[in-house]
């Protein structure tokens, strides 16, 4: 401890906040609905060396890597050249990036002439280039996916607003206003963050600040190790599985598998025994499967809110076998990599059930749900739909799990339907909400799944998804019952046709579209749940008689639902 | 209670902040005196405590004019989900909007088991109607009245008290949502029905149908204290009116209270900040910051040139409720803030508070963990016999045990010094959030204090913000039933008409839409053409984005090239850049219809005379000083004071550090400025 431990504290706060301010000021002042309403996008502050010092509590699957991505760029690039105008972007997967839409950008923070830190912002860009507008479901190799920017050390007046690097990257995006509007908004949370940072060296000192920082991430990985420690020492081995690849509907799943080692303070999590990487997108890069392990512990321990930085990570020990889909070769695509973390997660979590039953709950929806409706103007022009969509979560003891939210390693919130319909001419939304009975039943119930429909206005409209959890549904714990899976059905003229969870399929004006999400595991004997709560879900509709009967064992009057509205 | 100089002629008027702890009242009578009051609140039953109060005063109610009041009836209804039984309409297809909300995390976004506030509204009571709007305004599916009726009928017989109407493009075009609700007005004349154009004219579904439920459920609430209030005053011989806060910082008559009680969310913190804004403009002061410090938390805001920003959402227990409200910080740093060591191994502050009961350890009731009062009893800037007029004795020893361990050596005034440092610290931060983070340069603002604990703290959080000055007006405990007393009465309002921003953005047919709003909006809350201003503001953004900025302009004489220039100097001032290239859009127009109250109040003197300066030893930021100990009235106008100082006064204790000197204002009102 520094001889102001007080100081500290409050310099800590004060990064906190000046990263929380950067996301605020990110979402504000962005153009993309999916970083303006969904929320897809982080923003750090790191220290002179790359380490996270403080992030705002956005995307952990973006933010958890940050330093990752930063150690990658950092070490193609001669830094030493660094000066107040330079800025370092990048995207690519093999060389510290995420997917190929998650633009990241760091830009330096100097405080006179000397460098201080970083701050650091991740945004999903809406379009990124590369075979569809959407998803390219088809995608074999990486490049195939949008256009790769390796880590590049740029400076601002010459190579952005009109420079080279911008006009080359935006060349080869379809949705350039809107791109260079969200990267607009990127610069602006940097620099608020940058701003922040130089006015506490202002007031303390910069060897003040350098000190806060470094005892930021002591004071993180002390409470890490803290929560770590309290977990008996021992060893657990649990799976998981995608459903497939997304070529053969009736392939074979890819099976995910975690051994998680704790040993006092410190835990090892080993990805020995997962499946080999595979031909579609459904491959995880290094930075996303780190973030997708420390999330999958962080969410269990018992002290769930330390601030996070690069400090939580320090006790932790992590191994990605080679050519794994957890850690694929260069150049194999990656578009759909947050699902394959998600099934990290909850192999680490199928492993950690046997040891903290009472933390680990039950399997939830827990994958990202990319959903594209793209319009392309036969007269030119094209606008693109992109819903980020959850499901239910995972039931535990003592606790009802939410329905319909994204999972964990993403937080992307919902866009309106009325934002929707105003950005978008070519499709209406006929229906919206929760799909009754389609949580896993239990003592405590998983979250209810939901599910959207589409009609569409136009021709040439092309909805391409990716997702998982079609085949195989979340599963319960200890005696609940598994949600329901996801489905995706396209109506031409009173026929149906059933999609599946890689998909791309031309539509036409008249055709209705409907997703429909998983529900959550349930958590216990669905006999064991409180008899008044089973007679409310009933009269909520959120469980049919029928499952009230069979499920719940509960007697009812059939084909009338007991009145119901009672308040407080 | 007291009897103090100051008003100009005609009849009394009174404010009551009814707050969780204390009932406060401020009454200005007929002859020039103000006279103040506090009495514990009565929750059970809100009006015991203000009869109680206003009896206290010993003045004849029955020539008293106005009342005004703030409370927090209507927020703890929402937390505590108190609120009537409510049945929801909406759109055929669009049931669950409400229960499944925006999926957002906005707090332990790692904990696997996450959990929401739940709507104020059961899946049960909620209808679909069949009838469909399309985005741009016209009907794509035409509204079958009949069985939207049919629909109420069935949640009336589950027992629905208000019903709220919420349709999809209500904002865009409310033509659907007015036949519902009107044939609900007549059929059903007994239920109180909120219609979202009404309450919340803005897209997005969710946040807008939260709203418009949130009024529902609140409005039988709201009518049935009011009532009650209303009537106990009768009683006693009241005839004058009856008003209450809102939270936009204006007054609005009870009878229009019910229909917009969503307004009334923060009601005693905005009336604290008409407070301020009044106490400085009396100062010739322009720009302020505000500090609130009570029990349980500190509110902050801001008024450059003496006009409080507003923002146009409040969050809620976790919901989104769009009405107009002055915007407010608010930290969980109080008097009764809990400081205890992390698992870290760090000092935090709050937000868990030991409340009025126990309360902190040195008021003796069986309180045991050490709070933000505690340390400042035990850094000797509370004076345990002056608490409360020493009404309420404070033990040092207590307080002292109960520090220590938070100290690695055991060192209470150590442990006390931290914990003051650290609040200090987290509302310095709550002002950069409404300052810097919103463009604004805090340093050349003042600082206004009040609430019972912002005279202790504003010196030093100004010192760590670089503010120069700190006014603390007359009986900061009672600011915000000041507030009542001289608060204008404001009415906001908010019309949706997305358009590219261009020549006809104020042109007459625009305008004449706003002020025939206007016309209305001031008929209903009974405020006359005379006596009325309008002002006008457009709520701006580059097309593509989703986040409005709001430019205030003159009617007529505003073109679409000063209107662009106005919205890109706010855009620079947030966001740090502009874009020329970029279209603007107007999204929605706000109508604000201002009443001026007109009466001119003065507040009493100090005396002057008063028991001699004591000393006594006091601890800031580590150093041990001497401090100068006098009570606020023996203060008098005109005399200066070096810090480090104290002063004390019933409601308040107002802290002097060094390199600070204190003035008493020829207003009455304490300036203290840095020295050095």
């Amino acid at each position: 401890m520094t001889a102001d431990p007080t100081l500290t504290v409050i310099l800590i706060q004060a990064l906190q906040s000046a990263a929380d301010e950067m996301a605020t000021n990110l979402i504000r002042s962005a153009f993309s609905a999916v970083v303006r309403e969904a929320r897809d996008c982080s923003t750090a502050l790191l220290d002179a060396e790359g380490r996270v010092v403080a992030q705002a509590d956005m995307i952990p699957m973006q933010t958890a890597a940050m330093s990752a991505s930063f150690a990658a760029a950092a070490e193609q690039l001669d830094l030493s050249t660094v000066g107040p105008r330079s800025f370092i972007l990048l995207n690519d997967p093999y060389s510290g990036g995420q997917h190929l839409n998650d633009l990241i950008l760091f830009t330096p923070v100097f405080h006179g002439k000397e460098l201080l830190g970083w701050s650091g912002s991740t945004a999903h860009h809406l379009d990124i280039g590369g075979g569809a507008a959407g998803v390219n479901t088809g995608a074999r190799e990486l490049i195939q996916e949008g256009i790769v920017v390796p880590p590049l050390l740029l400076d601002i007046d010459r190579d952005w607003h009109g420079g080279m690097a911008e006009r080359l990257i935006f060349a080869n995006i379809r949705t350039p206003e809107i791109g260079m509007g969200d990267m607009d908004a990127q610069f602006a949370a940097n620099h608020v963050g940058a701003r922040r940072l130089c006015e506490l060296a202002d007031k303390y000192g910069a060897q003040t600040v350098r000190h806060a920082m470094a005892e930021a991430l002591d004071y993180s990985e002390r409470r890490m190790r803290a929560a770590i420690r309290a977990i008996p020492d021992g060893c657990w081995t649990g799976e998981a599985f995608l459903d497939g690849d997304g070529i053969d509907p009736q392939g074979k799943p890819i099976r995910i598998v975690a051994t998680v080692t704790v040993a006092g303070d410190e835990a090892t999590i080993d990805f020995t025994g997962t499946d080999p990487q595979v031909r579609t997108m459904f491959n995880s890069p290094l930075a996303s499967s780190i973030a997708g392990a420390v999330t999958a512990l962080r969410s269990v321990l018992n002290d769930t809110g330390m601030p996070a930085n690069d400090g939580c990570n320090r006790p932790l020990t992590l191994v990605f076998p080679e050519g794994s889909v957890l850690n694929p070769r260069p150049g194999a695509p990656v578009r759909a990599r947050a699902t394959t973390c998600c099934r990290a997660l909850d192999a680490v979590h199928d492993a950690l059930a046997q040891v903290l039953p009472d933390r680990v709950p039950g399997e939830g929806a827990n994958s990202t749900t990319g959903f594209f409706l793209a319009h392309s103007d036969p007269e030119g022009g094209i606008s693109i739909h992109l819903d980020v969509l959850g499901g239910g979560w995972g039931a535990a003891r003592g606790y009802d799990a939410i329905h319909a939210t994204d999972h964990v390693l993403s937080s992307c919130r919902l866009t309106p339907v009325e934002a929707i319909e105003q950005l978008n001419s070519h499709i209406r939304i006929e229906g919206f909400g929760l799909i009754p009975d389609s949580w896993g039943e239990g003592q405590f119930n998983g979250g209810q799944g939901m599910l959207r429909r589409f009609r569409i206005l136009k021709d040439d409209v092309t909805l391409s998804l990716y997702s998982d959890r079609f085949r195989l549904a979340p599963r319960g714990r200890a005696g609940g019952r598994d949600g329901i899976s996801a489905s995706l059905t396209v109506e031409r003229g009173g026929v149906i046709t059933e999609l599946g969870a890689t998909s791309t399929f031309a539509l036409k004006a008249g055709d209705l579209v409907e997703i429909r999400l998983p529900g959550g595991g349930g958590w216990g004997d669905p006999l064991a749940r409180d008899r008044d709560g089973v007679k409310r879900d009933l009269e909520d509709g959120f469980i049919s008689p029928e499952a009230a009967h069979a499920i719940y064992g509960i007697e009812t009057e059939t084909g009338r639902t007991p009145p119901g509205g009672e308040h407080a | 209670m007291n009897r103090e100089a100051g008003t100009s002629g005609g009849a009394s008027r009174i404010g009551v902040e009814i707050g969780g702890t204390f009932t406060d009242l401020v009454w200005a009578d007929g002859e020039g005196r103000l006279h103040t009051g506090k009495t514990p609140s009565t929750p059970a039953a809100i009006h015991e405590a203000v009869l109680t109060v206003i009896g206290e005063a010993g003045l004849p109610l029955e020539q008293a004019g106005g009342i005004t009041h703030g409370s927090t009836v209507a927020t703890n209804a929402l937390i505590t989900r108190k609120g009537a039984a409510v049945g929801l309409l909406t759109t055929a297809g669009f049931r669950d909007v409400v229960i499944v909300g925006r999926g957002d995390r906005d707090h332990g976004i790692y904990d696997m088991q996450y959990r929401r506030n739940p709507p104020p509204i059961r899946r049960s009571m909620i209808g679909e109607v069949l009838e469909r709007m399309g985005a741009d305004g016209h009907v794509i599916v035409p509204l079958d009245l009949e069985a939207a009726w049919r629909e109420t009928e069935v949640l009336l017989e589950k027992g629905a008290a208000a019903i709220a109407v919420s349709l999809l493009h209500a904002y865009r075009n409310p033509a659907h949502e007015k036949a519902v609700a009107q044939m609900i007005r007549e059929r059903a004349p007994h239920v109180a029905v909120s219609a979202s154009h009404e309450v919340s004219p803005e897209f997005r579904e969710y946040e807008r149908t939260v709203t418009t439920v949130a009024n529902a459920f609140l409005e039988p609430v709201v009518e049935s204290y009011l009532k009650r209030l209303d009537g106990s005053l009768k009683a006693r011989g009241y005839r004058g009116v009856l008003n209450i806060m809102q939270s936009n910082g204006g007054v609005m008559p009870t009878e229009a209270a019910g229909a917009n009680a969503v307004r009334m969310l923060m009601s005693g913190p905005a009336a604290g900040v008409r407070a301020a804004v009044w106490f400085a403009e009396r100062n010739g002061i322009g720009d302020i910051i505000t500090l609130d410090m009570g029990g349980t938390s500190t509110d902050i805001a801001m008024a450059p040139g003496l006009v409080p920003r507003m923002v146009p959402e409040l969050r809620i227990d976790g919901l989104p409720l769009r009405t107009a409200s002055i915007d407010m910080t608010t930290i969980g740093a109080g008097g009764g803030s809990i400081a205890r060591i992390d698992e870290g191994g760090l000092l935090a502050v709050g937000p868990e508070s030991a409340g009025s009961e126990p309360g902190p350890v040195c008021y003796g009731r069986g309180g045991v963990e050490p709070t933000v009062t505690d340390a400042q009893v035990v850094a000797g800037l509370l004076q345990p016999d002056q608490f409360f007029s020493g009404r309420i004795r404070l033990s040092r020893a207590a307080a002292e045990a109960a520090l220590a361990p938070l100290d690695a050596n055991a060192d209470a005034r150590k442990a006390a010094d931290a914990v003051l440092r650290l609040v200090n610290s987290n509302m310095a931060a709550a002002v950069r959030l409404v300052s810097t983070s919103r463009g604004i340069d805090p340093r050349d603002f003042t600082l206004v204090a009040y609430g019972g604990g912002g005279p202790l703290h504003a010196a030093m959080v100004a010192d760590l913000l670089g503010m120069k000055q700190v006014l603390v007006p007359w009986a900061p405990g009672l600011a915000s039933a000041f507030g009542l007393l001289i608060a204008d009465t404001l009415i906001d309002a908010t019309h949706s008409d997305r358009h590219k921003l261009d020549e006809t953005s104020l042109d007459a047919a625009r305008l004449s839409h706003l002020l025939k709003l206007a016309d209305t909006l001031a008929e209903k809350h009974g405020i006359g053409a005379a006596d009325r201003e309008t002002a006008i503001g457009l709520d701006m953004r580059y097309a593509g984005q989703a986040f409005e900025l709001t430019v205030w302009t003159d009617a007529g004489t505003a073109s679409a090239a000063s209107l662009r220039q106005l919205f890109e100097d706010e855009h620079r001032n947030h966001y740090g850049y502009a874009r020329a290239s970029l279209d603007v859009e107007v999204v929605s127009y706000r109508v604000r219809v201002t009443a001026r109250l007109g009466a001119s109040i003065s507040t009493p003197l100090p005396e002057g005379s008063g028991p001699a300066p004591a000393t006594a030893e006091i601890l800031i930021d580590g150093r041990t000083a001497q401090a100068t100990v006098l009570t606020r009235d023996g203060f008098a106008a005109g005399q200066r004071l070096s810090g480090p100082a104290i002063l004390t006064e019933p409601t308040s204790t107002t802290v002097v550090p060094s390199g600070w000197e204190a003035e008493c204002l020829s207003t009455g009102d304490l300036m203290l400025r840095r020295t050095r």
